[in-house]
């Protein structure tokens, strides 16, 4: 064996324990015990400029904790700061005091680790469906996957959504029910710890709003995350979260109650309905939110 | 598990793809086939510029009659014979006093797009960057606000006290031209972006620079788009007068010489090629609107 070659072996066993370490490094992330991580916040409070002079206090005071793997849905009256709320935890918005923590790490700056859907879908209109998920996964992931990769996940999620035929047509071609299900697979592609979910399925008609709540439940179930959702809606609150934080009625909203959402996992939107408990938890929400306004 | 996923979100009533929806003018037509229709309506609007242009062509022929016998104002017919003689000599070329009109307009064009297409290349990414930065603007834009008023002509003697050069002074003149329109426009497009958009690429921890290309731009592509017509018309104005004074062919040096020599009839000719190509030019740039399909 000449010197040469022996060198190329080298290399070769080198290039070997390289690719088993990314790929090693790879399963951990993906597994979804190890993805999930909790969320701290800690006596937020935010005010906004009057335009008139003055400020106008939204939230006082906001403290709550998510655990990791834990589904939260956030309800509140409209106009009682929910979609602020979530802007901060995502670090969109800065809140006057107060600090949000993910996995003991202080949140200041929006980041990959903390996924977003938003209430109107935004959707890229110059790209398609797959387009828009791979331009994410692009801007999340160059360096450390290859397109090859980004495709394939690209691809897989409009599948799990259910749009593999459309993966093809601009957003405007799309349905809002469409639109907002690319939104889905694009934050559940990017693999991150924390979903934030902001009224995602607000803007929707009611029977695609239903279907949508079912995917929702499939995939939040399967892809054991952290899940904050806001939403107005108490029955997709209970059919989702696995504890429910109720927002009183602003200026200076603050968390008025908490609510454990007892149902068993797997979950089944019929037996779920059929559960007195069901009920009485639908009656005690709606009543929370009623007093207040 | 994901075919029970198709399978509830199928249950959804709009998940089909929007259809356009049908033409009201050919929708709620009765007695006549929608074909017919139409056909009517383009024989009116072709009747009805008939009309027009006769009554132009008539009223133009009464008001330069009298002058006929050694007057300079160009009678319709007069026009017509000179248009032909120029569009039959137009591939003449004797320099320097016998250019057929061709070669007047390519040297039109030439310092047209020269001078738009840099002011293009610069205007674009420094608005993409002002825009973003409100900082950048704020500084900025005091400069921006005074020049932009100055008539593009009045930049012609620095042109040629720096570069002391005609041919450069007149692109450096449809530079100046182009510039501040391209610039304001492609800035107040960037203004005028989704926030939602740039939310999304903060959240993705999009770089500046991929931001800039992948969002900023395509999303501004519209507000471009039309600063590029509006200062490419206002360069085509602007050159015409420029070469009266600085050029030694163009079209803005034609209607010079032909004045000098008392053609005005030529004149006419040169109007209604100026603004033929001059619509050509606001067409061809029209079609970068396809770039990026609409919202």
């Amino acid at each position: 064996m000449n010197p040469t070659d022996s060198t190329a072996t080298e290399t070769k066993t080198q290039a070997l324990a390289e690719a088993a370490h990314t790929e090693s490094a790879e399963v951990t992330h993906s597994d979804p015990a190890e993805a999930a991580a909790g969320l701290r916040i800690e006596r937020i409070g935010k005010a906004f400029r009057r335009p008139k002079g003055g400020t106008q206090q939204i939230l006082a005071d906001v403290s709550f904790e998510v655990g990791a793997g834990e589904f939260v849905a956030i309800i509140g009256p409209s106009g009682s700061g929910k979609s602020t709320l979530l802007r901060i935890l995502a670090g969109l918005e800065r809140p006057e005091h107060g600090q949000v923590s993910l996995a003991g790490e202080p949140i200041r700056e929006p980041s990959r680790h903390l996924g977003m859907v938003f209430q109107q879908h935004v959707l890229l209109p110059w790209l398609s469906a797959k387009g828009n998920v791979l331009f994410a996964l692009e801007a999340a992931g160059t360096g450390t996957s290859t397109a090859d990769e980004r495709e394939a996940l690209a691809d897989e999620w409009l599948d799990r959504v259910g749009l593999s035929p459309a993966a093809d047509l601009r957003p405007h071609q799309l349905s809002g029910g469409m639109a907002q299900r690319v939104g889905i697979a694009r934050a559940f592609a990017l693999n991150s710890e924390v979903l934030l979910l902001d009224e995602p399925l607000g803007a929707l008609d009611a029977l695609t709003r239903y279907s949508l709540q079912q995917q929702l439940l499939a995939l939040s179930e399967r892809e054991k995350r952290t899940f904050v959702l806001v939403t107005h809606d108490v029955d997709e609150a209970l059919l989702l979260a696995d504890r429910i934080l109720v927002l009183s009625h602003g200026p200076a909203a603050t968390i008025q109650s908490e609510l454990d959402v007892p149902f068993a996992r797997p979950r089944d939107r019929e037996d779920i309905e059929a559960d007195p408990a069901f009920l009485d938890l639908r009656r005690e929400l709606h009543h929370a939110l009623s007093a207040e306004s | 598990m994901s075919a029970e996923l198709k399978r509830s979100t199928d249950q959804g009533t709009n998940t089909e793809p929007k259809r356009s929806t049908s033409r009201p003018e050919d929708a709620g037509v009765k007695g006549a086939a929608p074909g017919t229709r139409r056909l009517f309506g383009l024989a009116k609007t072709i009747g009805l510029f008939l009309i027009v242009a006769a009554v132009f062509v008539l009223v133009w022929q009464l008001l330069t009659a009298g002058y006929d016998d050694g007057g300079l104002a160009p009678t319709p017919a007069a026009s017509w014979h000179r248009l032909i003689e120029v569009v039959s000599t137009a591939f003449v070329f004797r320099p320097p006093n016998d250019v057929g009109i061709v070669f007047h307009l390519i040297a039109s064009l030439r310092r047209v797009l020269i001078g738009f297409g840099l002011a293009a290349l610069i205007a674009i990414p420094f608005g993409l960057v002002l825009g973003s930065s409100r900082t950048l603007e704020s500084a900025l834009d005091p400069i921006v606000q005074v020049l932009r008023p100055v008539s593009p002509l009045a930049w012609l003697p620095i042109g040629l006290a720096i570069l002391r050069d005609s041919e450069a002074t007149a692109v450096f003149v449809i530079f100046m031209a182009s510039l501040w329109i391209i610039l304001i426009n492609t800035i107040d497009g960037v203004h005028r972006i989704d926030p939602a958009y740039l939310d999304l690429a903060r959240t993705l921890e999009t770089t500046p620079l991929r931001r800039i290309l992948r969002i900023t731009l395509p999303a501004t592509v519209p507000a471009i788009v039309t600063g590029l017509r509006t200062s490419l018309s206002t360069a085509w104005l602007v050159i015409i007068a420029a070469e009266m004074i600085v050029g030694s062919r163009g079209m803005g040096t034609f209607v010079w010489n032909e004045w000098n020599a008392m053609n005005i009839d030529s004149i006419v000719v040169a109007i209604l090629i100026i603004g033929l190509v001059g619509f050509l030019l606001d067409r061809a740039v029209a079609q970068l609107h396809r770039l990026v399909p609409a919202a």
